[in-house]
């Protein structure tokens, strides 16, 4: 019974000429996002395989200089597109792509998209997540508010269900029959995706097929909330006008206003410094010692001492290493721990800020599928604190190699350190190990158990209260 | 059988039936009339489980409506004052949908039979019903309602917005779906379609009973004279 009545449905909408404009409206926005998202990633790549090759020439042709100078000298790193970031581009808009990585001294990512974006950009981004995400929902409320209020008014509900037809099966019908049609729609996003992936020299891993199944699960789930609930308004209230209203300001709260309470919820609980300050901090830290102990020069002092008490000698004249490069090492390994100290605390306040917004998933679907989204395109926070983490240990492994090259890489004559020559093309260029999706459902957890359970409640909720919607309209 | 038992209906403030008992045997065709606002669509959607009463109870053919609605609705065919049908699909294709809803299946040339018997033109069989006066959807309605063979069988107004000469097939036809068995309760506001095909008519005023008739035993126009005296008493 139910397949035929979502069949009638399925019928009863394509006789709707506003809901088809509206549908063909959505599913021409997915397919033209997926091809900007593409033509975007591909643009993306080309710079940063250019820049990659003009910084790598620089590298190789140093010639002449110092490990020490050439840790100076430094390097960069660039942030490679994720496989899915086409689809959703999450933070990363607003979060830097390339760092400059240098010994001493930890550079935070710069270069965001959106510091060069114009304002009508930053009004809002086009990609595929935030269209399923944010605006679908709306064009799924505005064809389905009156798929029963409508049936009641004109008085078709009343002949179904005189039929003998449960009005649990009516409702049902209706659900699957706009559910499918979102469907249709990620799967038109997906093969576009992918054909487009495919035709532009990309290959499906299996990493890569597990993110855009959870991804396109992730908004499947989140579109049958949706649906559910906006046949769930168009069956309580008295009319369709009124389910209209409803569906509308709930879209607003839960799109616009909801989201934005979490945020600064989430930055009022859990305050973050800013970039200047957190660099302030780490300067302080890193000449007075962590917590004012330590400071650098005890800290400096003893290790010399230190090393000529090991090579048995009075003064560093008489050593067989550099020792500046030993004390570099030195300083540069305390200032590692500074960092990981400051960025630590830095990343578990904006854990727990991303836990306010968890929490709130809870409450509101489309933050946890917000969450979900980002986090299998590899576009969330997480992908990007696992970024500037590998950007950092490689910088650590460069600067050790050069600290270490500077200590050892020459002799000692008459009391004076003569340098060796160096090739520094020996050193590797940064090589970004790509998560896997379990990296992402390990941190987005919370969003896919709540959406789950909005999806679990809300098709009980459908029914068990269905038998009891009103047939008729009020009065007699 | 149709059986009301004391059942009381509010809306508000409002009271639209105040305990109406009535009893509709197999065979038998009762005639409810009674002014607009008098309770007679409200009984009828009592009778569907449509509405909940507040009071009493409503059985069809054995089955408490509130109890188990959908199944006192499989037992009960229903044509209301202005029949809602899908209107983009044909005649046929809607008898045949809501048939099947109803368990049902008919092949191609009975679905037009049973269109034909409810007085549907055969050229209009295939056509989708969005064409269709208000006039041929009622008698789509009618042949959606009478396909279920149903043991009851609820009609609101059904000859609104139909000529004479459909409204007489109406009520030839209601007399045969009577003398197949089943119980048959017929709301109008058409004395003379009352006097024709009932066997009975009850008279609601505010939501009462205040009048039981054999029309049988009067002509139309006595009919006539007995309602409009009552309408007078009452107000």
């Amino acid at each position: 019974m139910i397949a035929r009545l979502f069949r009638l449905e399925l019928r009863a909408i394509r006789s709707d000429g506003r809901s088809v404009a509206l549908l063909v409206i959505a599913l021409a926005m997915l397919v033209l996002s997926a091809w900007i998202g593409a033509d975007a990633r591909r643009v993306a790549d080309e710079g940063r395989a250019q820049a990659l090759e003009v910084s790598r020439a620089q590298w190789e042709s140093i010639q002449g200089l110092s490990a020490h100078a050439v840790g100076h000298y430094g390097s960069y790193v660039y942030k490679p597109g994720g496989a899915l970031a086409a689809l959703d581009g999450g933070v990363m808009p607003f979060t830097g792509k390339v760092v400059r990585v240098e010994a001493h001294v930890q550079t935070p990512p710069s270069h965001s998209d959106a510091s060069s974006w114009s304002s009508l950009v930053r009004l809002g981004a086009f990609d595929a997540g935030s269209i399923l995400a944010h605006v679908l929902p709306l064009l799924l409320a505005f064809t389905a508010f009156s798929s029963v209020a409508r049936d009641r008014e004109t008085g078709l509900l009343r002949s179904l269900v005189a039929q003998g037809v449960p009005l649990r099966d009516v409702l049902w019908g209706k659900v699957l029959a706009y559910w499918a049609l979102a469907l249709v729609l990620v799967a038109a996003l997906t093969v576009t995706h992918v054909g487009i992936d495919l035709t532009s020299g990309g290959a499906l891993t299996g990493d890569t097929i597990a993110r855009l199944t959870g991804f396109a699960g992730s908004h499947a789930i989140h579109l049958l909330v949706v649906v559910v609930l906006s046949v769930g308004v168009s069956a309580w209230v008295a009319d369709s006008r009124a389910a209209l209203a409803i569906l509308t300001i709930a879209w607003l709260g839960a799109t616009v206003i909801l989201p934005r309470i979490t945020a600064q919820l989430g930055s009022q609980l859990y305050p973050l410094s800013s970039q200047v300050e957190f660099e302030d901090a780490m300067k302080v830290d890193r000449s007075k010692g962590l917590d004012g102990h330590d400071p650098h020069d005890e800290r400096r002092l003893a290790l010399q001492q230190q090393i000529l008490d090991e090579y048995g000698v009075q003064n560093a004249r008489e050593l067989p290493v550099n020792i500046g490069g030993l004390l570099m090492q030195a300083d540069d390994e305390y200032g590692d721990k500074v960092w990981d100290h400051h960025f630590g605390n830095r990343h578990a306040t904006v854990r727990k800020q991303i836990g306010v917004t968890q929490a709130v998933a809870f409450l509101n679907p489309y933050q946890a599928v917000r969450g979900l989204s980002m986090a299998f395109a590899g576009t969330d926070q997480f992908h990007d604190v696992q970024f500037q983490r590998q950007a950092e240990n490689y910088r650590r492994v460069m600067v050790g190699t050069l600290n270490n090259l500077d200590a050892t890489a020459g002799r000692r004559e008459n009391g004076r350190w003569i340098r060796d020559e160096i090739d520094y093309a020996d050193i590797a260029d940064f090589q970004f190990e790509t998560q896997q999706v379990g990296f992402a459902l390990g941190n987005r957890w919370p969003e896919l158990l709540a959406l789950i359970a909005w999806a679990v409640a809300s098709v009980v909720m459908l029914n068990k209260h269905a038998g009891r919607i009103p047939v008729v309209g009020a009065g007699r | 059988m149709i059986v009301t038992n004391n059942v009381s209906k509010s809306f508000g403030k409002t009271k639209a039936l105040r305990g109406l008992s009535l009893k509709v045997e197999p065979g038998e065709v009762l005639g409810l009339l009674g002014p607009n606002g008098a309770g007679k669509t409200t009984t009828i959607h009592l009778l569907l489980g449509f509405l909940e009463a507040d009071k009493g109870s409503v059985t069809i053919d054995g089955v408490d409506v509130a109890k188990d609605p959908d199944e006192a609705r499989r037992r009960t065919g229903y044509i209301s004052e202005n029949v809602a049908l899908y209107p983009f699909l044909t005649a046929r294709e809607n008898l045949e949908h809501f048939a099947s809803l109803a368990g049902l299946s008919f092949s191609d040339t009975e679905l037009g039979e049973r269109l034909e018997a409810a007085g549907l033109a055969s050229h209009a069989i295939n056509h989708r019903v969005s064409t269709f006066s208000k006039g041929m959807r009622q008698k789509v309605g009618i042949a959606i309602a009478t396909s279920k063979s149903a043991k009851a069988v609820v009609l609101d107004e059904p000859a609104s917005g139909l000529d004479p000469h459909a409204s007489h097939e109406l009520s030839t036809l209601v007399r045969k779906v009577a003398d197949e068995g089943a119980s048959v309760l017929m709301a109008t506001h058409d004395l003379f379609r009352a006097k024709e095909t009932c066997d009975r008519v009850i008279i609601l005023q505010a939501g009462k009973l205040v009048r039981e008739l054999d029309p049988s035993t009067m002509t139309a126009n006595d009919l006539e004279d007995i309602y409009l005296q009552q309408m007078e008493t009452k107000s």
